[in-house]
C-alpha cells in the first residue's frame, strides 16, 4: 500500500484515483469525529465532504514534515468546530422549532456508557469537545493535537485538563440526578 | 495554580503518556504513597477508557464516491485555492452593483422586508469580481442572493422562495431573530451538485463574510444559523447561494415580501 505522501504526490499530478485511496484510508475517522462534534450524522457526512474538498483544493499547499492524517485532520477539526457553531439540524422549513437535547435518545451511544460520555461530551465547547475526542478517541499525542489546534502543548495540557474537569463535573451531575 | 490542582494534572498527564521521566517518578511515588492519588488516577483512566471505546461508525455508503464525483480537476482547485475565501473592508464598484441590485429590490421604509432575487447575466458576473465568490465561474453558476435583513430588526417570520436549477428542486427559507440570521435549505439533488452560501453581514461598515459548502446528492434539509451582533451595529446580512456543476442558464426568480 503506498504510503500518503507518494498518494499526495500522484493527487497533486492530477490522479484521482490516488485520491481515493486516501479518502478510503481517511474518511471513517473524519467522519466519526465530525459526527461526535456535531451530534448529526448528515452534518458529519456535508463535513467529511467538505474536509477532503478543501484539502484537494489546498493539497499544494501540505508541508510533507508533518503527517498528513493530522493535516486534513487539522482542517476536520476546523471545520467540525466551525458547523457545530453555527448549524442546526432541520426538520423542515416552515417547522423549526428549536428543541433541547434528548439525552435519553442519543443514537450516536451503543450503551449507557456510550450514551451518558457522548452526552457529558456535548455539554463541552466544540474546541474543548474536539481536544478530548483527539486525545482519547483518535490517540493523538499533545504535540499532534497542539498542530492540529494550532496551539502550544503546554496548551494542550492545560486545556485537557480543564474541559475533562467540567466532562467529570457533568457526568458526576449526571449520575447523581439518575441516582435520585 | 493549587497543589492540587497541579497534582491532578500530573495524574491527567500520566493517563495520556504525556510525562517525562522525572514527572512519571513523581506520579508513581505520589499514587504509593496517597489513596486519593491512586483513586484520581484510577478515575481518569477509566473516563479515558470510557471515551476511547465509544462507538466508531462506517461512512455513509457512497460517500467517497460523492466527493470525488465533486472534486474539480487540479488546475482548478489550485485556482480555487488561491482566491481568498474571506475577506473584510471591501468596497468597489462590482459590489456596490450587487448591493445597489438588491437594495433596489426592496421597497423603502417598512420595518422589515425581505427580497429573493436571483440574479443572472452581467449584473451576476460583476460580483465575482470580489471576495469569496471569485472563484466561481461567472459565466455559468446559478448565483443567487437571499434576501437582506436589517440589523436592528429582531423577530422576522421566515420568507421561502423556490431553487430550480442545476440538478437541484427546493427552497430556501431565510429568517431573521433576535441575535441570529437563519437560513434554510431544503430540496433534492438529482445528481451530485455543490451548494455555496455565503453570507455577507456589514459590521460597523466592514463586510464580514461566512462561507459553508455543501455537496448534496439526494435529500437535503439543512439550517444554518449565524450570529449578528446586533449591539455592534451589524446592518445587514445577506446571503447567495451557488450550485455546480455548471448549466449554461441562470435563473431570473424575484420574491419580494
Amino acid at each position: 500500500m503506498a504510503d500518503d505522501l507518494v498518494l499526495v504526490t500522484r493527487c497533486l499530478q492530477g490522479d484521482q484515483r490516488a485520491y481515493g485511496d486516501l479518502i478510503d484510508r481517511y474518511q471513517k475517522p473524519i467522519f466519526n469525529v465530525a459526527r461526535r462534534t456535531l451530534k448529526d450524522d448528515r452534518d458529519a457526512e456535508d463535513v467529511t465532504q467538505t474536509v477532503f474538498m478543501k484539502a484537494w483544493e489546498h493539497l499544494a499547499d501540505f508541508n510533507p514534515r508533518y503527517k498528513f492524517f493530522s493535516w486534513i485532520y487539522r482542517i476536520a477539526v476546523n471545520e467540525s468546530i466551525n458547523a457545530a457553531k453555527r448549524r442546526r439540524p432541520v426538520e423542515s422549513i416552515d417547522s423549526r422549532v428549536d428543541q433541547p437535547m434528548d439525552r435519553s435518545a442519543s443514537r450516536f451511544a451503543e450503551n449507557d456508557t456510550d450514551r451518558e460520555i457522548q452526552f457529558g461530551l456535548l455539554q463541552l465547547s466544540p474546541e474543548d469537545r474536539a481536544l478530548v475526542l483527539l486525545k482519547h478517541f483518535e490517540g493523538f499525542s499533545y504535540a499532534d493535537i497542539g498542530y492540529i489546534m494550532d496551539i502550544s502543548d503546554k496548551t494542550v495540557k492545560s486545556r485537557l485538563y480543564t474541559a475533562r474537569q467540567r466532562l467529570r463535573a457533568v457526568l458526576e451531575r449526571e449520575r447523581s440526578t439518575t441516582d435520585d | 495554580m493549587t497543589e492540587e490542582t497541579r497534582i491532578r494534572e500530573l495524574v491527567d498527564a500520566g493517563v495520556d503518556g504525556e510525562l517525562s521521566p522525572e514527572e512519571e517518578r513523581e506520579l508513581n511515588a505520589m499514587r504509593q504513597d496517597r489513596a486519593d492519588v491512586e483513586a484520581w488516577y484510577l478515575e481518569a483512566s477509566a473516563l479515558a477508557n470510557s471515551i476511547s471505546t465509544m462507538a466508531v461508525v462506517e461512512p455513509p455508503e457512497g460517500l467517497k464516491d460523492r466527493i470525488l464525483d465533486s472534486l474539480p480537476s487540479r488546475v482548478e482547485a489550485e485556482q480555487a485555492a488561491s482566491q481568498p475565501r474571506q475577506t473584510t473592508a471591501r468596497s468597489g464598484s462590482a459590489f456596490d452593483a450587487l448591493i445597489d441590485s438588491v437594495r433596489g429590490l426592496l421597497s423603502p421604509a417598512p420595518a422589515f422586508r425581505l427580497a429573493v432575487a436571483f440574479l443572472a447575466g452581467v449584473a451576476v458576473t460583476s460580483l465575482f469580481t470580489i471576495g469569496p465568490l471569485s472563484q466561481f465561474d461567472v459565466g455559468q453558476d446559478a448565483v443567487g442572493t437571499i434576501g437582506a435583513a436589517p440589523g436592528q430588526v429582531t423577530d422576522v417570520a421566515p420568507v421561502t422562495t423556490p431553487i430550480d436549477g442545476q440538478g437541484f428542486v427546493g427552497a430556501v427559507a431565510l429568517r431573521r431573530t433576535d441575535g441570529t440570521v437563519s437560513l434554510a435549505l431544503e430540496g433534492r439533488a438529482s445528481r451530485p451538485v455543490s451548494i455555496e452560501i455565503v453570507v455577507l453581514s456589514v459590521i460597523h461598515a466592514q463586510d464580514q463574510f461566512e462561507q459553508i459548502r455543501i455537496v448534496a446528492d439526494g435529500d437535503v434539509a439543512r439550517e444554518f444559523t449565524f450570529d449578528v451582533p446586533q449591539d455592534a451595529g451589524a446592518e445587514e446580512a445577506r446571503f447567495r447561494v451557488t450550485l455546480a456543476p455548471r448549466t449554461s442558464q441562470a435563473q431570473a426568480v424575484e420574491v419580494a415580501i
